[in-house]
């Protein structure tokens, strides 16, 4: 008999996602949103827009200036909030998620928030969320992207900044000619019986068109198994703005928070 | 199947909280840290910080993965594990005794006797 995968063996959820889409935000907006997502009752699969490039760094990272030897394509950064950013420099926030750093703007960000365990994800644990998601990311790409797989080796790959340096089983590839290219990562935060998941995805590696964006997040949620919702385009609810702007202000607007 | 020992309460979120003259012993559940995996770093309230019963009060990573710890009890930090700073192998070898993170003076409503027994958290266990 044919070993069932974690994608088979899914069972259909009865909730449905809800698809927030706000538009562009500044990077502490972005990361404030992601974060009051995983303190909200329900589903919700968001697509991520940057008003310019940003560096985002995972929630225990070391700034990026304390790593010797790597070899990063990032340019200077400062950390996001600073009243007088220096010239020449790109933004960085810290996220609410773990894992390495990652230049946006060119790549397809997103996030997913819900329960855990729940039967969207049965289990809380890391490894497992971390699979599943990158099966449905790669599936959304069908033919072109895989899910790397193999064994964890989180601890060694700590000294390295780069998201997209970084080897994990969760990685989603695409063959190349010299073997096998990160084209997303992701990262997850859980807390109080929610997962918050945060991807990014290499729009030139996957041929992931930015009119497909939406259509893309939609078939996610249904490869999740929850059922279709409501969306919001454009303008965020009005009872978020509140809790909104404070996350920014306490957190990640802050550049004690970002520099870490 | 993870070890659950009778001595201690727990929450459903996995903390365990053990009375020892006085002072609650705070860690997580040996499920716990199996179902983390590998673990790279933690940050734990500091002395004298005040933590809140069910309410997050540290957070680990592993795996890429950030989780928050919620106290089982509420009051006052007393003591914090500082050799899980530098590295948390003792939370994955020894989650009930060498991995403990905090020791905390419990308030009068510490919500100590709203904790699960260890029949009750092996059943969640059980069940999951």
């Amino acid at each position: 008999m044919q070993e069932s995968t974690p994608l088979q063996t899914a069972p259909r959820s009865e909730s449905s996602f809800h698809l927030v889409v706000p538009g562009p935000l500044s990077a502490a907006e972005n990361m404030a949103l992601d974060d009051l997502l995983l303190d909200q009752p329900g589903w919700f699969l968001r697509l991520t827009g940057w008003r310019q490039p940003v560096v985002t760094l995972g929630r225990f990272q070391p700034w990026p200036d304390s790593c010797s030897g790597e070899r990063s394509a990032f340019p200077p950064i400062h950390p996001a909030g600073e009243v007088e950013p220096p010239p020449d420099t790109l933004a960085a926030v810290r996220r609410a998620t773990g894992g390495g750093a990652i230049l946006h703007g060119e790549d397809w960000t997103i996030a997913i928030a819900g329960d855990c365990p729940s039967p969207v994800f049965p289990h809380r644990r890391p490894t497992a969320v971390a699979h599943r998601i990158s099966l449905l990311l790669a599936r959304l790409f069908e033919g072109h992207a895989t899910s790397r797989g193999g064994e964890v080796q989180e601890a060694s790959m700590q000294h390295i900044t780069d998201c997209f340096l970084r080897r994990s089983p969760s990685d989603v590839v695409v063959e190349g000619t010299e073997g096998s290219i990160k084209a997303g990562g992701i990262a997850l935060a859980f807390r109080q019986g929610r997962v918050l998941i945060e991807a990014s995805l290499r729009r030139d590696l996957l041929d992931a068109q930015p009119d497909n964006d939406l259509q893309q997040l939609h078939r996610l949620g249904l490869f999740l198994g929850l059922k279709a919702g409501s969306s919001s385009v454009g303008e965020l609810p009005l009872q978020w703005q509140g809790p909104l702007a404070r996350r920014v202000e306490q957190r990640f607007g802050d550049p004690r928070w970002n520099h870490g | 199947m993870s070890n659950v020992p009778t001595d201690r309460h727990y929450l459903s979120s996995h903390e365990w909280a053990q009375q020892v003259e006085g002072v609650v012993v705070v860690g997580i559940s040996e499920h716990a840290a199996e179902e983390l995996g590998e673990l790279v770093f933690i940050e734990l309230p500091a002395k004298g910080d005040e933590v809140i019963f069910e309410t997050q009060f540290g957070e680990i990573e592993s795996v890429k993965a950030v989780s928050g710890l919620n106290s089982p009890v509420t009051g006052k930090v007393v003591e914090v594990n500082q050799e899980l700073i530098d590295s948390q192998s003792a939370i994955s070898d020894s989650p009930f005794e060498d991995g403990w993170l905090i020791k905390v003076e419990p308030a009068i409503d510490s919500g100590l006797d709203l904790l699960l027994d260890h029949k009750t958290y092996q059943a969640q266990l059980d069940g999951s």
